[in-house]
């Protein structure tokens, strides 16, 4: 079959994209001094925002976004798997594989739980920094969801690296670059391109997650 | 007969063995509901600090919400002295009390002494005059970080 290169990811997916490493960087960054709370809240919103877009994005947004689309079970994932170390070629589908499938949700996941137990949590110093959502909660609660939020931030740790080492793989073995398409959006692939949804539809959906958002972060 | 006695004297050690887990295990509980509501104190001070700064500093709020902030710092922290029973350092629960509190248990209540003493002033300012309102709110803000400086685990 012959292959072609088309456009497999959208500009919203890859905005999402490196948007949520820039949100994620920043929140790591900001982590763990009281001095930086207020900066770590609003990476924490900029990522709640991104996460919220995406699930919609996953439903009503371009070919290679939607979850029905790519979550394809756990056997096409062990027969991708079985692809990548044997000798036949890779198949050149447009967006995730069925392996990479799962790091996509373990991901979203992760950062879910991540932010969602943020909103209720406080800290700061001397002055009260706090979650938007942490009034609603007592102390013991509280402490819990700290430690919850501790951990998910040690296993998304773990899934970024799996994410990163995986790419590399690809790239050094399997002759596959996967970055650049991020960045631009194109690769080569076989058959018909991925149908692409309205980028007005993505400006609406992004509206609407940001709204979410900002009355949440109002609320505190 | 030393059987038998090796029998009760074994009973009675697992007897007391399982009497003072439950000890151990009631006691560290109590330390932790204490630095529970210890964390929960700590955060109406927070809460009190950001109505406070929000008024001196952006204007925010009346001075009816400053008065009333401040007399939280003066009413929650009279009780203060109370909150730091042995037994509840770092390592219990999610304390951030230093173990030095309890070995300068003097410099401690003399710390904690100057942040009431400056809460009080601050509950007793005029609050329409913001030139006043901020230095006293200055003030608590520094007992507040002096006592945090040597007795609260950085992060």
């Amino acid at each position: 079959m012959p292959k072609r290169r088309v456009t497999v990811w959208d500009l919203p997916t890859r905005v999402f994209h490196w948007g949520l490493v820039f949100c994620l960087a920043g929140s790591w960054y900001t982590s763990g001094d009281e001095d930086r709370l207020e900066t770590h809240l609003l990476f924490g919103y900029g990522a709640l925002a991104l996460l919220l877009f995406r699930v919609v994005w996953g439903v009503v947004g371009s070919d290679t976004a939607r979850f029905a689309s790519f979550v394809k079970g756990p056997a096409a994932a062990w027969l991708h798997l079985r692809h990548l170390f044997g000798t036949k070629a890779l198949e050149a589908h447009a967006g995730h594989n069925p392996l990479g499938a799962y790091a996509v949700l373990a991901l979203l996941g992760l950062v879910a739980v991540q932010v969602g137990s943020g909103l209720f949590l406080s800290g700061g110093d001397i002055v009260l920094v706090e979650g938007p959502l942490s009034q609603y909660v007592d102390q013991r609660t509280e402490d819990w969801l700290e430690t919850v939020h501790e951990t998910a931030f040690i296993l998304l740790q773990v899934m970024v690296a799996v994410h990163v080492l995986a790419i590399a793989f690809y790239g050094l073995f399997a002759r596959r670059d996967l970055v650049g398409p991020m960045l631009t959006g194109r690769a080569e692939v076989e058959g018909a391109p991925p149908r692409l949804a309205s980028p007005l539809k993505a400006l609406l959906v992004a509206l609407g997650a940001g709204g979410v958002v900002w009355a949440l972060a109002t609320l505190a | 007969m030393t059987r038998r006695f090796g029998i009760t004297t074994a009973g009675a050690l697992l007897a007391a063995a399982l009497v003072g887990t439950v000890g151990v295990a009631v006691a560290q509980d109590t330390a932790e509901v204490t630095i529970e509501q210890r964390k929960a104190n700590f955060k109406q001070f927070g809460g009190a600090m950001k109505v406070l700064k929000g008024y001196a500093k952006d204007g925010e709020g009346t001075a009816a919400d400053a008065s009333k902030a401040a007399q939280t710092l003066v009413t929650v922290g009279a009780g203060l002295h109370t909150w730091f029973p042995a037994g509840t350092a770092v390592g219990v629960g999610k304390s951030e009390a230093l173990p030095a509190i309890w070995t300068n248990m003097a410099d401690f209540e003399a710390k904690n002494a100057s942040f009431q003493a400056a809460a009080k002033k601050l509950a007793a300012v005029n609050f329409t005059d913001k030139a006043a309102t901020g230095a006293a709110f200055g003030e608590v803000g520094g007992t507040c970080k002096a006592c945090h400086d040597s007795y609260k685990k950085k992060d």
